[in-house]
């Protein structure tokens, strides 16, 4: 892999990392530091957009000049990148789940919907798995529709739920341009860098879904029930867009990827990569919230 | 490793340089006819048949024909189904993971930390304190 592609998996993980920072920021409506260029936007939203210009703008030279590093150098580039990467996977996967983005049913359905739309498109499956999936899917689609407040307990399967589609699309995902040389895989520096933000993502969020089984565990003793209650207002949120937007986003997010199966504008796991992060990090920022507690 | 093996797996014959431990340093020739040197893992061998690796022996391996991250790992081809067969985690294992699971459902106070605020995950009634004790 050249030096081009490990800057653009760099580049994905450090945006996604600032967008989860921000996106957590957001959601637990902490003030923002008001940004230096435009009142409208927050000082990290714009260290986000600043990152992406240099950051694109370093690979675009890395690119063009091309220079011939030995193995040894882009070995230890690598271990630069994945060291702290999986340091920071440990402890906000792990120890302090503090950066995971709050869902609700309606990023819930659009995860779903693009995982299963993933996993059919590669494989066949019997008809109980094929009902365990869509029953699931179903549920929550219905959930999503619906404007009644769930129980925590119920949100926490939806949530578990949730963490089973991404970690479906951790097994779909191609991280084999990671290990493989770049020459055998016909991947853009687009792919790479999707490849490195939809892979930090994903990867925290198998990580959690180890640590929350556990927690589910909980549910089993009434006594225990309690802990559920409390911890689900960190992973979980009550508002939802108004319901005839969310079926548009639906619809734009179906004909997207039509679009793209018929052109194969970007390769298909980038861009049900790209679908999931617009949905967990901007699926309710545009639109006007509506309360719902 | 054996997702590797399955990719760029190749046979050859490969002269045992020294043995250590628990593994063996080999050098074959590979398929673009260059010398490398692989490492064999005594891990999923009986122990015959590590006793029996000797310095200078030509054992077939299958190893990984690619330069990529544990691309020097190579295991012997007469036993490379059986290692393919071995479950990732072994029947002991199951047994305490059983039991780690057993004691987490009925304290699981300790997988919220972090999450919960202390105070309100220590206020549990667990069940080896029932309500009002």
């Amino acid at each position: 892999m050249d030096l081009a592609s490990n800057l653009a998996i760099a580049a994905g993980i450090i945006v996604e990392i600032l967008l989860l920072w921000e996106t957590s920021d957001r959601q637990k409506k902490n003030q923002p530091a008001p940004g230096f260029l435009s009142s409208g936007l927050s000082r990290l939203q714009e260290v986000i957009g600043l990152v992406l210009l240099v950051s694109w703008g370093v690979i675009a030279l890395a690119d063009y000049f091309d220079p011939p590093l030995s193995l040894g150098a882009l070995s230890a580039l690598q271990s630069y990148i994945m060291l702290p990467s999986f340091m920071f996977l440990f402890v906000f996967g792990m120890v302090s789940p503090k950066l995971l983005p709050r869902v609700n049913e309606q990023t819930i359905v659009v995860v779903s919907l693009v995982a299963l739309y993933g996993l059919f498109s590669l494989t066949q499956l019997e008809w109980f798995w094929l009902a365990a999936l869509l029953l699931p899917a179903l549920g929550v689609f219905v959930m999503a529709l619906t404007t009644r407040v769930i129980h925590p307990y119920l949100k926490s399967l939806l949530y578990f739920w949730y963490l089973i589609c991404l970690f479906i699309m951790v097994l779909q995902s191609n991280f084999e341009m990671f290990i493989r040389p770049a020459s055998e895989l016909e991947l853009t520096l687009f792919d790479h860098f999707i490849g490195g933000a939809a892979g930090i993502f994903l990867l925290l969020h198998s990580i959690f879904l180890v640590r929350f089984f556990l927690m589910l565990t909980a549910l089993i003793l009434p006594s225990n029930r309690y802990l559920m209650t409390l911890a689900m207002p960190q992973l979980f949120d009550d508002q939802q867009i108004p319901r005839l937007k969310f079926l548009g986003i639906l619809a734009l997010f179906g004909v997207i990827l039509a679009f793209n199966h018929w052109s194969g504008l970007v390769a298909s796991v980038s861009m049900l990569n790209i679908l999931i992060l617009l949905a967990v990090h901007f699926l309710e920022r545009p639109l006007q919230l509506t309360e719902r507690l | 490793m054996l997702q590797k093996l399955e990719t760029y797996g190749k046979l050859a014959d490969a002269k045992v340089d020294f043995v250590e431990g628990h593994y063996a340093a080999l050098s074959l020739v590979d398929s673009n006819g260059r010398s490398r040197f692989i490492r064999l893992d005594f891990r999923y061998y009986p122990r015959e048949v590590i006793a029996a690796i000797q310095e200078g022996d030509t054992l077939t391996v299958i190893y990984i024909d690619a330069i990529i991250s544990e691309g020097e790992n190579a295991v012997l081809a007469e036993y490379y189904d059986e290692i393919k067969a071995t479950p990732a985690i072994p029947a002991d294992a199951w047994w305490i993971l059983g039991i780690s699971w057993l004691v987490i459902a009925i304290q699981p106070q300790f997988v919220f930390l972090g999450m919960v605020k202390f105070d309100l995950i220590m206020t549990t009634q667990s069940i080896f304190q029932p309500k009002g004790a």
